[in-house]
């Protein structure tokens, strides 16, 4: 009798095992369990509220952004928009694209998280490695890397073109300019990421000059800030010399040279400038025997509302402006 | 003897489920796939044959191109040096056009294919004239070029042409353009042309008119009323190589395989069913894409997606596919992917599939995910699901909420709630939704969209 009970015991306890065994474990819940950035607010205020304003926080609804992608019908756009967790896609490979809290855009979870079960034992990547708190930061140095930021700024080339400048031969990244560190005394860096909507980090890339040249004014872009091309990223950026008269008369601006890579389908040439370099751009309608008001206008989409009379003025944003006087 | 038994017992017990097989699939069909051969040396004295023969005309025109044609490989290399020759006129290279175009040959139509790249030629008129030469040709095998060319062509008789060559190799992806150029072609010739080209092709096909022939090509084909073609060894290493190309980085490459094999016809789904199994994350993810975009023509896939809901890199992607297709027997695995324990991107995935796929299994399975799951951000996508599914009513409060909500997406919410309301009886209500848009000719700066957001869940709230 107390054989018969060991076998049925055996055999409960096999069917017990092969359960466990049988059923498929539930999927791991990803980058470590985050559900929204909202979670690193509490710890960590200054670095949210930095990333709040800025516009990696607003990649997903920036109006612009929405109209460019067709409100992301364009589903190719969502990849950078709304990326899945840097780490877990890989460092240095292309994003692909959530489903989950696309409303806040690339957000802590997309740079920070680590996916579950990673070899450091961390649940996010950080500066320093920190077991004891809540969100068990290790230090990584990937996450300063510009590889890093390549999973979604080289899509357009940005990373490529840094690579050949002089800037990534002397280790200066994309962190040393657009992610500034903070104050003497504090720690970190600047959240915030500023980058081509900021019109003053645009204007410390180039230097804009003019001067006389066999009886016409001509001018030169030379890029001496950005790490890149200026402009770079996204092929809706543009930059463009206009100039008119300097009579005291009112005139409508004349456009004399645009800084673009075109889109495929456009066939026009790519005509951004290469770090370190400078493009000289003659007006040949300016004699220099007259006075003439030149600028460097930066354009955040390509096209213009009325591309026969262009207005900078209220299109664009003004980047450097030069009176050329004989 | 009892022991050896029971040790028998528990490995039979105990074999894991089968998991799911990554292998390099596209590698391993590439390393066998023919390879286009290179072009010979061009010869000069064809060359200048190739341009005189512009200013010949009739029988003289026609006999020179025998000629010519006689040394096919030489006279295709010549005529191609030719074309990239900017100084060369524009008679020589529309007699260069002809030459390739009269001998049918891959190489040929490689050449002319180059020539329909709007980023090799600028001028309009040498791409139509190639796309109009190439649909003499019989090669398939550049049929996934042309069709990547219709994502950037501008101008309205290439993409006419391009339509006419791909649907001899019964490939129909032409027809979006086509149709979009019947009706707002920038000339009415170019309207005219289109019209034309649709009703040809409908007729050619069997079909009474081109919306039968559009219906067919976008459907699963139950009737197989689509004729069919047997593709060559080197149009399935074409697709192949459009298939590897999913998992590069470049983001232009990826885009443009994505298109093709979307628009590819429904042989290709056999291939991307083999390529779901494929080891690089990024590849099966865009494989699964790519079905997809393909809509109800991949429904034979739906067998294969179903299993792929077990591969936790792609199963988000996966449940998107099996909507998008409208695989019915997909439900129930998407109903389990929605639980709890599931990672939050496949549950986000699964719920919006399932708005799509509709049912009542799935109206009661995202009611529950409004009431009880764990994130706002969840509930948020089971109430833009249920929208869809006619049943806005049950997640209206919670969208007007996501309207004003940090952290919510606000722009879905407000879209869902707009098709809610487009869906609904208040007419008076929609108005006043839509007088709040703002100017459609301009696009709002951020502080404009919030402050719209933000005065539409005022209205709402007022209305309730």
């Amino acid at each position: 009798m107390r054989r018969i009970f060991g076998v049925l015991a055996i055999v409960a306890a096999l069917v017990v095992l092969v359960a466990i065994l049988r059923t498929p474990p539930p999927k791991a819940e990803a980058a470590g369990s985050f559900t929204s950035s909202e979670q690193c607010k509490s710890c960590h205020e200054q670095e949210y509220a930095e990333w709040s304003s800025s516009w990696h926080a607003l990649s997903w609804s920036d109006p612009e952004v929405r109209a460019l992608s067709n409100d992301f019908q364009n589903a190719d756009c969502i990849d950078c928009h709304a990326p899945q967790p840097v780490f877990e896609t890989g460092v240095a490979e292309r994003v692909l694209p959530r489903t989950s809290r696309r409303g806040e855009g690339v957000d802590c979870i997309a740079c920070h998280a680590l996916p579950a079960g990673h070899t450091s034992g961390g649940r996010v990547a950080g500066t320093r490695t920190v077991p004891d708190a809540p969100c068990a930061p290790t230090a990584l140095r990937d996450l300063g890397s510009s590889a890093f930021c390549a999973s979604c700024h080289d899509q357009h080339d940005t990373t490529k073109q840094w690579r050949a400048t002089d800037y990534a031969a002397r280790g200066i990244g994309c962190i040393d300019c657009h992610m500034s560190k903070r104050p003497e005394g504090e720690r970190g860096r600047v959240h915030t990421m500023i980058g081509g909507h900021d019109i003053e980090l645009v204007r410390k890339a180039v230097d804009f000059r003019g001067r006389a040249d066999a009886g016409h004014w001509m001018v030169e872009v030379e890029n001496i800030g950005a790490g890149h091309h200026f402009p770079t990223e996204e092929r809706a950026r543009a930059a463009d010399v206009f100039w008119r008269p300097l009579d005291g008369a009112e005139h409508p601006w004349k456009q004399v040279y645009r800084f673009r890579s075109p889109y495929h389908h456009e066939a026009l040439p790519d005509t951004l400038l290469p770090a370190h370099e400078t493009r000289p751009i003659p007006i040949a309608d300016a004699p220099s025997s007259a006075p003439i008001e030149v600028a460097l206008f930066y354009s955040l989409k390509p096209y213009w509302a009325d591309p026969e009379h262009p207005d900078p003025e209220h299109e664009a944003r003004l980047v450097k402006r030069l009176e050329l006087k004989p | 003897m009892r022991r050896i038994l029971l040790l028998a017992l528990l490995c039979a017990c105990t074999k894991q489920a089968p998991t799911f097989e990554l292998r390099p699939v596209s590698q391993r069909e590439l390393a066998t796939a023919p390879k286009p051969s290179a072009l010979v040396q061009p010869d000069p004295n064809l060359r200048v044959q190739i341009a005189e023969r512009a200013h010949l005309q009739g029988k003289l025109r026609a006999l020179a191109l025998t000629d010519i044609s006689a040394r096919p490989d030489a006279a295709i290399a010549s005529a191609d040096a030719l074309l990239s020759d900017a100084a060369a006129s524009d008679e020589a290279k529309r007699s260069a056009l002809e030459v390739l175009g009269g001998i049918d040959a891959p190489a040929a139509a490689r050449a002319l294919a180059k020539r329909v790249d709007i980023q090799t030629s600028h001028e309009p008129w040498i791409r139509a004239s190639a796309a109009f030469e190439l649909g003499r040709q019989s090669f398939d095998g550049i049929v996934p070029e042309m069709c990547a060319q219709l994502k950037y062509e501008t101008d309205g008789e290439t993409v006419v042409w391009i339509a006419a060559l791909l649907a001899k190799h019964k490939n129909f992806c032409g027809l979006d353009g086509l149709r979009v150029l019947a009706l707002r072609g920038l000339t009415p010739e170019v309207q005219d042309h289109a019209r034309g080209m649709l009703a040809q092709l409908a007729t050619d096909a069997g079909f009474a008119d081109s919306d039968a022939l559009y219906a067919a090509w976008n459907s699963a084909d139950p009737g197989h009323t689509l004729p069919r073609e047997e593709p060559s060894p080197e149009l399935r290493a074409e697709i192949w190589r459009r298939i590897a190309a999913l998992g590069v980085f470049d983001l232009k490459l990826v885009d443009d395989a994505r298109f093709v094999l979307s628009r590819s016809p429904v042989w290709v789904v056999e291939m991307l069913t083999q390529a779901l199994h494929e080891d690089a994350p990024h590849l099966r993810t865009c494989v699964a894409q790519s079905l997809e975009r393909m809509g109800a023509r991949a429904s034979s896939a739906c067998p294969a997606l179903v299993q792929a809901l077990e591969e936790p890199r792609m199963a988000p992607a996966v449940a998107t596919a099996l909507a998008a297709i409208g695989c019915a027997e997909a439900l129930e695995p998407l109903v389990r992917c929605t639980q709890a324990g599931h990672d939050a991107e496949l549950r986000h995935a699964a719920a919006r599939a399932l708005g799509v796929l509709g049912s009542q299994r799935s109206i009661d399975t995202l009611s529950e995910l409004l009431a009880k799951a764990d994130t706002a951000d969840l509930r948020q996508t089971a109430a833009e699901a249920l929208v869809g599914l006619g049943k806005g009513e049950l997640g209206a409060q919670l969208l007007i909420e996501c309207l004003t909500r940090p952290g919510a997406d606000h722009d879905t919410a407000e879209a869902a709630l707009e098709r809610w309301l487009a869906l609904g009886t208040d007419t008076q209500l929609l108005d006043a939704w839509r007088a709040l848009a703002g100017d459609p000719n301009s696009t709002p700066t951020v502080a404009q969209a919030a402050e719209r957001h933000k005065a539409r869940a005022a209205l709402l709230s007022k209305s309730k």
